[in-house]
Order: structure tokens, then C-alpha cells, then sequence
């Protein structure tokens, strides 16, 4: 049982950083490679504020909330829309330009953050300190921050959900995500809804970042392999389906944790893969993704 | 006369300048140095051997450099990568035409580093890959003023047997360091203390989450846990040991053999979970230190306003052997350096280094590179504060549990 919980909690983690990557995937159709940058800046915020400032570490979550939102916003607006803003019709948009700044921005957050913060790790205080422990008789013994960081993170991925889902924005994204064009067309400022969708993204990416912080510690390359995970759950769920990595993230996250231990630890992190490639020869488009259409 | 007179300071003026310009325009040496500065390498470790390896070459260049020429070092990055590894070292030799190269940190790098310099006969001195397997391969350019794992093997074995425990899990990293020095770490257990129940887990060094690892751990706990793993692995672990109630425990002791007490960012990631660990240290502010040593120390306190780790001792050390072995060679050319490292019998920062020759674990190898096991009974404890536990001739204190 504390093995499935366990699956759970980390599968709340990588929710909220794939839940950002497939927004943005849904949106714009690029995949953003410095995804796991916006989770290591959020890290980093939420240890360099908390220990600096000796704040309590709930009230940090909220300049990493901000600091997520406009890092998402600026990156949206400086180097992502000179991409798109010319083309009246999506599809002329050169996807490979997309990568090339991604991946670049992704270096380029990483060596920036090392010659900033230097090469040393920095854990940050947990929301409840490390040591206090929660056990439920043989079912579970876990750490009140891993609880409560959960707790916070599933809360904050409910929110995002409904707000997608019925919020009047959530809409106006769900238009863009199905039809650009046809979206601008109806009114609606594409634009906008892009960089909206880029702080949405900073927010949770960052958030994720920060809850993790004080059990995997800030440093400049930490987000690389949450990136890996988010990015392999996105294609687990569909390509740019909301509850298509929701679910991805939960099944990674306890698939992960019962093969750990019921197969090999060392293996662990190849099961996720191992998965992807299940599902991608059974269902090609992922669980929830829709087949292509050529029109 | 005065024609004559001003001819004559002309002239001299001149060649003094000539003279002058001549000694700052001397070819410099160049020495090469490969240590990580990228992931998944260790940044940590590599910033304080590259951090002492300035320091050596600034000390050499104020002294007049070697054979009147100054020292530069080129230095490149390894990524913790071995094929990486590999091509910095073969760029160093044949592109920067280096007279030899200090560095290494992962032994899976130095493993494949090796084979480069043994390829190319350029002498090598390795500042911190601990694997056996490097010597054991027996190459005549490899030098080690690094510790091997034999030596930590040894150490971290004996003060097991003297806590008097049963079980002990090892948890080493994927890499031949790890790996390697669980291995001697168990063998050596075997032998003196045939009666202790001793497995191990091999985890990534690039994982987070070892969870499902500690779980288990958590059920059914050891009376000491040894992880071996270079930060920031090393850390993650230690924190979810703590956070899980593993260790350290009244019922489990915590025994580091990664050394990672002695880094300057500890106390930034372990915080409450560092209080009780046991570790290898091989440097302790107690331990006596040379002449040489106490400078080096104190030029790295003036520079970062931080005490120096072992890993500043070890790039310091590496350099000045080299150093002291070209000045004795008189020359660059491999043969006569490397035969002059064999010979070296030199005061470095923490003893008098020489090597041994005999074949496989201690090849090449500077035997006595002192060492303690040290224990936190602090959170935030500075280093010197801290307790040595182990040898019993050092000890200034007795091993004790929360």
C-alpha cells in the first residue's frame, strides 16, 4: 500500500510539470525543451527566498507562483512569439525554429543558473520539517512535508483542471488548442491565449520545483530528468491532452514505484519508457490523443 | 663625450628591456587539467580541484615558474561523462601539445582517461578518482595523489567491525567508483568480520526519487547504512534516509565513504539529516597539515572566505608533483618526467608524497594519504568541530547515536 501511495505522490509531481508541457504542446505545437529549466528556477526561488528571507515556506510558494508566471510570459513574449506572429495561418510556423530556441533557452537557463548560483546544490526547508513523520499503522510512514507538498500539489492541479476545463479562459484555450485559425477568426486573441498558457506553464513547472525542492535539492541541472519524465508522459497521455497526462503521470509514477520493487530498482527509470513504447505500438496517438486528420 | 654618454644609457636601457621582455615572453608550460564543469559530472568536485589547481600554478608562477618558463594550465570539461572524458584528454595531447595533465574526478572518466594518456605516453596525476581498477591496469603514465578505494575500503571496514553490528546495506552509485569501492568495502568486511551480514542496492547517480530503495530499509532497518555516492546524489539520499526514519537512528548508524562532509555546500542540502553521520574525511581542520599545507589553506580562506576541502589539497598537490617532477627532469619530454615522478619523494600540503610500485590496487599510488571518520553530532556543525570518531589513534571522541 505505501508503495501506491508512494507511486501517488510522485505521480502528483510529474503531473503538474506535464500538465504545463502539454498546455503549451496543445497551444503552440512545439515542444518546450526548457521545460525542466522553469521546475530548477522554481527550485532554486523557493530555497534562495526561504532561506534568505526566513519566511515560512508557505508564504514562499507565492513569489514562486510569480516569479513562475512572469518567467513563462517574458520567455513567451521575447522569444516565442517573433516565431508565430507573422504567419496568418499556423501552419506555415517553422517548428523547427521552435526547437532550436527551446533547446538553446534550455542551455543557456542551466549555465546562466550556474554561473549565478554557482555549482553547489542547496536543499530548501520543508512546508513541515523533514524529520516529522506521518504513520498510519502498517500502511504508511511518510514525511509531513511529502503529505502536505502533495496535498498542495494536488490541490493546485484541480485548480488548473477546472480552470481549463469550464473557466470562460479554459474555453478560450480549448479553442486556440483545437483551431487556431479558426479561433482568431471567432475573435478570439491567440496571442494572448499563448501567453497566458506560457505562465500557466512557469506556474506549475516552478511550483513543482519548489514542492520538491527540499527532498531533491536546487541545482542548476535538477530538472533535466523531471523534464525527460514530463516529456515521456506527454506522449503517454496524447499529445497536448490535459487528462491525457494527468493519467500518464499517475500511471508513470506507480508503475515506477511497484517495478522498483518488484523488479529492479536499477531499471527504474526505464520503465517509463519501456511503457511509452507499449502504449505507442497499441495506440499509437497516446491514451486520450486523438488520431491526426488530414484535411 | 656626452654623445658617447647618452649612447651608452641608450643602449643599456635597451637591453634591459630586451632582457626583460625576453624573460616575460618565455614559451609557458603547458599543463592540461580535465575535471567536470557540466552535468552529470559532479560541478562541486570539479570547482575545488580546478579551485586548487590555480592556487598551485600561482604559487609555482610567484616562485619563477619552471625551468624559468611560466605555467599555464588549459583546462577542459569532462562532463562526468567518460567518452567526454576521453576526447578532452586526446584534445589536450594533440591539439594544446600539453607536457602532461592533472584531474579527473569520476573513475568511470579517469578509467577511459587513462587509456588515452597510456596511448599517447603523457604523464597523467590523477587529483580524485578513488577506483582501484584505474592502478590496477598497471599504466607506467598514470600517477594517483588521489585516495584509492582500497585505502577507504580498509577504513571505512574497520570502524564497522569496531561499532560491533550485524547488517549493514550498501548503497553505492552506478559507476566503477561505486561500485568498486562497495565491493572492496565488503571483501575487506568479510575478512575481519566474517560474522556481519553485508548486501548492497546499486543506485543511479542520476536518479532522485530512491524511495522504493529505503522503503524496503524502512521495513526491515540495518544497524548501519553506507552510501557511496558523489553529490548531489549523496545528499538526496541522506535526506530521504532522514525523512523516512532509516538513519541515522537509535537503532541504525549512517556511514558515509564519499568524503562529502568535507564539501562547502553539506550543510546547504542535508540540513537535520546530517546530524549523526558518521564520515570518511580526509581532510579535518585537526589533522595536521605541512608548511605547505597551512599556506595553501590560508590563501584559499583569503580567496573564498571558506575553509578548503580535501579536493583543493588533492588539485594543489597534483600540480606541484607535477611541478617538482618537470624541474627535475630538466626537460618536458615524457620518458625523463615520468621517470622523475617515479623517483619524487615530495613535501605536498598533507605529508610527504611518494609512490609505490607494487602491481594492482596501490600502483603508482601515494600510500599514506591520511584520513578519519569523523561524526556530526550537530546540525550545521562546522567540520572542525566535529568529532573524529575513528582511527582509534585519532579519535578524539566515541561514535554515538540520536
Amino acid at each position: 500500500m505505501d508503495i501506491f501511495i508512494t507511486g501517488i505522490i510522485m505521480g502528483t509531481f510529474y503531473a503538474l510539470l506535464a500538465l504545463g508541457l502539454s498546455l503549451i504542446f496543445g497551444i503552440l505545437k512545439v515542444v518546450n525543451f526548457a521545460h525542466g529549466e522553469f521546475f530548477m528556477i522554481g527550485a532554486y526561488a523557493y530555497a534562495l527566498i526561504a532561506l534568505r528571507l526566513e519566511v515560512s515556506p508557505f508564504f514562499v510558494l507565492l513569489p514562486v507562483i510569480v516569479i513562475g508566471m512572469l518567467l513563462g510570459v517574458v520567455i513567451e513574449r521575447l522569444l516565442m512569439r517573433p516565431l508565430y506572429q507573422k504567419y496568418t495561418e499556423w501552419g506555415a510556423m517553422r517548428d523547427e525554429y521552435a526547437i532550436i530556441v527551446t533547446f538553446g533557452l534550455s542551455l543557456f537557463l542551466m549555465n546562466l543558473a550556474n554561473q549565478i548560483f554557482g555549482p553547489y546544490a542547496i536543499s530548501g526547508p520543508g512546508l513541515r520539517p523533514l524529520r516529522e513523520r506521518v504513520i498510519l499503522g502498517d500502511i504508511v510512514t511518510m514525511s509531513s512535508h511529502r503529505i502536505i507538498a502533495f496535498g498542495v500539489g494536488a490541490l493546485i492541479l484541480i485548480i488548473a483542471y477546472l480552470l481549463v476545463r469550464y473557466s470562460p479562459w479554459g474555453k478560450v484555450i480549448q479553442a486556440v488548442s483545437q483551431n487556431r485559425f479558426g479561433a482568431s477568426i471567432a475573435g478570439i486573441n491567440s496571442v494572448r491565449v499563448s501567453s497566458i498558457v506560457f505562465g500557466i506553464s512557469g506556474v506549475l513547472a516552478g511550483l513543482s520545483g519548489a514542492l520538491l525542492c527540499p527532498i531533491f535539492s536546487a541545482e542548476p541541472f535538477v530538472g533535466a530528468l523531471p523534464a525527460v519524465k514530463s516529456f515521456v508522459i506527454v506522449v503517454l497521455g496524447g499529445m497536448g491532452s490535459v487528462p491525457g497526462s494527468i493519467v500518464g503521470a499517475y500511471l508513470l509514477g506507480v508503475l515506477e514505484q511497484f517495478g522498483a520493487v518488484y523488479i529492479s530498482y536499477t531499471y527504474r527509470d526505464t520503465f517509463g519508457f519501456l511503457i511509452l513504447i507499449i502504449v505507442l505500438l497499441l495506440r499509437p496517438q497516446g491514451i486520450f490523443g486523438e488520431k491526426a486528420r488530414e484535411v | 663625450m656626452t654623445r658617447l654618454r647618452w649612447i651608452t644609457v641608450s643602449m643599456f636601457i635597451v637591453g634591459i628591456l630586451a632582457m626583460g621582455s625576453a624573460g616575460h615572453s618565455a614559451e609557458p608550460i603547458i599543463i592540461g587539467s580535465v575535471e567536470p564543469a557540466s552535468p552529470p559530472g559532479s560541478i562541486a568536485q570539479g570547482s575545488e580541484a580546478t579551485a586548487g589547481i590555480k592556487l598551485a600554478v600561482e604559487m609555482i608562477n610567484k616562485q619563477g615558474g619552471i625551468l624559468g618558463r611560466p605555467v599555464e594550465v588549459q583546462f577542459e570539461d569532462s562532463m562526468g561523462i567518460p567518452e567526454k572524458g576521453r576526447a578532452a584528454t586526446e584534445k589536450l595531447i594533440t591539439k594544446s601539445k600539453v607536457s602532461m595533465i592533472v584531474g579527473g574526478n569520476h573513475s568511470s572518466v579517469c578509467m577511459a582517461m587513462s587509456d588515452v594518456a597510456h596511448e599517447y605516453r603523457i604523464p597523467y596525476i590523477n587529483v580524485n578518482c578513488w577506483a582501484d581498477a584505474i592502478r590496477e591496469k598497471g599504466y607506467g603514465e598514470w600517477f594517483n595523489t588521489s585516495v584509492n578505494n582500497s585505502r577507504i575500503a580498509v577504513g571505512g571496514a574497520e570502524f564497522v567491525k569496531a561499532l560491533g553490528v550485524k547488517k549493514v546495506v550498501v548503497l553505492p552509485e552506478n559507476t566503477d567508483f561505486g561500485i568498486g569501492l562497495a565491493r572492496g568495502f565488503k571483501k575487506h568486511l568479510k575478512s575481519i568480520a566474517p560474522e556481519v551480514d553485508c548486501t548492497d542496492t546499486v543506485l543511479d547517480r542520476e536518479a532522485k526519487d530512491f524511495t522504493p530503495v529505503i522503503l524496503g530499509l524502512a521495513k526491515d532497518p540495518p544497524d548501519v547504512v553506507v552510501p557511496i555516492m558523489d553529490p548531489p546524489t549523496g545528499y538526496i539520499i541522506i535526506n530521504q534516509l532522514h525523512e523516512y526514519g532509516v538513519a541515522p537512528t537509535a537503532k541504525t548508524w549512517l556511514l558515509d565513504l564519499d568524503a562529502l562532509a568535507e564539501l562547502p555546500d553539506f550543510w546547504d542540502n542535508v540540513k537535520e539529516g546530517g546530524k549523526y553521520l558518521a564520515g570518511i574525511a580526509l581532510f579535518h581542520p585537526s589533522m595536521k597539515l605541512t608548511d605547505l599545507g597551512k599556506e595553501v589553506r590560508k590563501l584559499h580562506m583569503e580567496k573564498t572566505k571558506r575553509e578548503a576541502s580535501r579536493v583543493v589539497f588533492q588539485g594543489f598537490d597534483a600540480v606541484w608533483v607535477a611541478a617538482d617532477a618537470i624541474k627535475r627532469a630538466g626537460k618536458l619530454e615524457a620518458d625523463a618526467v615520468i621517470k622523475a615522478l617515479k623517483e619524487t619523494k615530495l613535501v605536498g600540503t598533507r605529508g610527504t608524497i611518494t609512490f609505490s610500485t607494487e602491481p594492482g590496487p596501490f600502483f603508482q599510488q601515494w600510500v599514506e594519504v591520511p584520513y578519519s571518520i569523523i561524526q556530526f553530532t550537530e546540525v550545521k556543525q562546522p567540520l572542525a568541530k566535529a568529532p573524529i570518531v575513528f582511527p582509534p589513534e585519532q579519535a578524539t571522541a566515541k561514535p554515538v547515536k540520536p
